[in-house]
């Protein structure tokens, strides 16, 4: 699919263009969005809500090239946007998810790690190691300039790599379930 | 990489589930469809390829049942009634093979009637039996099979019309670059909500192919551009080339749709049923890119020569001021009527013959481009709903074309819809005219 080609026919409000570009970056779509919701459901919403409103206002993206972070921005502010609704209704934040036995061990231990970390770190961390969006497309997503974005990487890795070592997680070799 | 990262690494790349699969699908079924409200509208006319997104709910495997054929209410071939003016061509040529495979899909049929293949793309047409065009379409991104053998580099198109309530007719196309045998047996597959769907299809290659090298090279300022190949099939006159352009070219920045427009001999200007293109950026700065063009097909007689006229036309900018789109609208009263399209020319509305929901109109277009211009028309009923499903008008002759509209409400007047356009900046140094014969 020529990406750039299916944006200008999209802004031009061709459908079928803009369903095209959705099915084309839905996963990451997803996967962005889990780096900040917990709940699959939510997920799910926050998508729905960027879809439309990516689908009303394509008309003022400038660049087709950058569709693609610019669409995963709209996803990211509608996790965020889900996050304040439910801390009205409960301060997430302070209370760390309950861990269940199902999930194995390994990912109890990866959602401490993350938990130890600040939020920038965390989120740093999650978005870097999502296939498909390099550090380009992060820096862009995140609205900062590349390099900015590579030291707190570099930062954030190693937060954790102490983190690892200070709280002796021990990293089992996969799901334990 | 360390434990934690691949650990890391394995959670945030997680597949994605179904509830948020099935929530996205919702939301596209629930888009709905835009009435372009400015200039830009005008410019997916030209040449663009027809390409609809398709959701299949779930699937079972198909049967063979020719008889089901004759259950459904829609007379006639179609590939022939929805098919672009490739497929009808090819249809009227007798270049299709009967399919006659049926795929029970949820609480709809899909029905495969016809293939057709003439060397340059592969066309499929089915009936879908469903409720709602967008949510029951079939296609998206099947696999496909030539005799077992999975095709690896493939780009599929589709689109169709709602023939009657209940019942939509479609096509789809097949495009590949891969060397393919002139008989064999397509398979398409896929999967919806965990359940396999699948399909065998026969396929004949058919018709005549005339393909010209042309190897004719051009410069203007510093672009390059170099014409391959001109080649005519029953279902399309196709027409490709390399354009090199440094990466600030005009001619491939945002706000600029770099076209073709393609006359022949008589003065025949041919439309536009298609185009692909992909380019890359090469290390010394320069794009490079491949374009193919596939224009309406010629009957027995190839014309004497070909000119091809590349243009640009300005795409306004999202932050730019844009005037806003001149339609003109007028109520068929039975008297042939003329529509102004601005600086490119007219369109007169010859008669509208009503059978039914079907609204066959006969339309001629005087002007710079009767490609587009013939293809920039619609109608509407009184409550501005739009009927444009149909993909392609027919050339009846010369510059007169019909076009019919379906299920348009039997009791409702008939306005007719044009916009005013604009003329073509043509690139003169790209103009080149070819001999045929």
């Amino acid at each position: 699919m020529n990406i750039i080609k299916e944006v200008k026919r999209a802004r031009k409000g061709n459908k079928a263009s803009f369903e095209m570009l959705i099915r084309e970056y839905k996963t990451t779509m997803y996967r962005v969005s889990k780096t900040i919701l917990k709940q699959e459901e939510d997920c799910a919403d926050a998508i729905q809500e960027a879809i439309l409103k990516a689908f009303h206002s394509i008309k003022t993206l400038k660049e087709p090239k950058y569709f693609k972070t610019w669409l995963l921005r709209i996803v990211m502010n509608e996790c965020y946007t889900i996050i304040r609704k439910q801390k009205k209704v409960i301060q997430l934040d302070q209370v760390p998810e309950s861990s269940s036995l199902e999930e194995g061990y390994s990912k109890i231990e990866t959602k401490e790690l993350l938990y130890s970390l600040s939020e920038e770190d965390a989120s740093v961390l999650k978005l870097f190691y999502i296939k498909d969006l390099p550090i380009k497309e992060i820096a862009e997503v995140m609205d900062i300039p590349e390099n900015t974005l590579k030291t707190k990487l570099r930062r954030a890795k190693k937060r954790a790599q102490l983190q690892v070592k200070e709280e002796g997680l021990q990293w089992k070799s996969g799901n334990n379930s | 990489m360390e434990k934690w990262e691949q650990q890391l690494d394995q959670e945030v790349n997680g597949n994605l589930p179904k509830v948020v699969e099935q929530q996205i699908e919702e939301t596209l079924n629930t888009l709905p469809n835009k009435k372009a409200s400015r200039k830009k509208w005008m410019y997916s006319v030209a040449a663009a390829v027809v390409a609809t997104g398709i959701v299949v709910s779930s699937s079972s495997v198909s049967t063979t049942i020719a008889d089901s054929l004759q259950s459904v209410p829609v007379i006639g071939s179609v590939m022939e009634k929805v098919g672009g003016l490739g497929e009808k061509n090819g249809q009227q040529k007798g270049l299709t093979v009967t399919a006659g495979e049926e795929v029970d899909i949820g609480d709809q049929t899909i029905i495969f009637t016809e293939t057709l293949y003439d060397g340059n793309s592969i066309y499929i047409s089915y009936l879908n039996t469903s409720t709602d065009l967008n949510k029951q379409v079939l296609s998206g991104v099947p696999t496909v099979m030539i005799d077992g053998e999975p095709l690896r580099n493939y780009g599929i198109g589709a689109g169709g019309q709602k023939l009657k309530e209940g019942v939509y007719g479609e096509t789809m196309s097949i495009r590949t670059s891969e060397e393919l045998p002139d008989e064999f047996l397509l398979t398409l597959g896929g999967e919806t909500n965990g359940s396999q769907w699948q399909v065998d299809l026969p396929v004949e290659k058919k018709g005549a192919e005339t393909v010209i090298p042309l190897n004719e090279s051009f410069s203007n300022e510093d672009n390059h551009l170099r014409y391959s190949t001109l080649s005519f099939t029953s279902t399309s006159t196709r027409v490709q080339f390399q354009l090199i352009t440094p990466e600030d070219s005009k001619l491939i920045q945002n706000g600029q749709h770099f076209d073709i427009q393609v006359e022949d001999g008589n003065g025949r200007v041919l439309r536009g049923i298609g185009a692909s293109s992909r380019s890359a950026l090469l290390h010394d700065g320069t794009v490079q890119g491949q374009y193919t063009f596939d224009l309406e097909p010629y009957g027995e007689d190839l014309p004497e020569s070909i000119t091809i006229k590349p243009y640009l036309m300005k795409i306004p900018l999202e932050n730019e001021d844009v005037e806003p789109v001149v339609f003109t609208t007028k109520k068929w009263k039975g008297e042939p009527i003329t529509l102004s399209q601005g600086e490119m020319g007219n369109l007169t509305v010859q008669s509208v013959e009503r059978i039914e929901g079907d609204v066959t109109i006969t339309y001629s277009v005087d002007g710079e481009d009767e490609a587009m211009q013939s293809s920039t028309f619609w109608i509407e009923d009184s409550e501005n709903n739009m009927y444009k499903e149909n993909r392609v008008e027919r050339r009846v002759e010369g510059n007169t074309f019909k076009q019919t509209f379906y299920d348009f409400p039997a009791e409702e007047d008939i306005y007719l819809h044009s916009t005013e356009m604009d003329s073509h900046h043509y690139i003169s140094n790209f103009e080149v005219t070819i001999d045929i014969q």
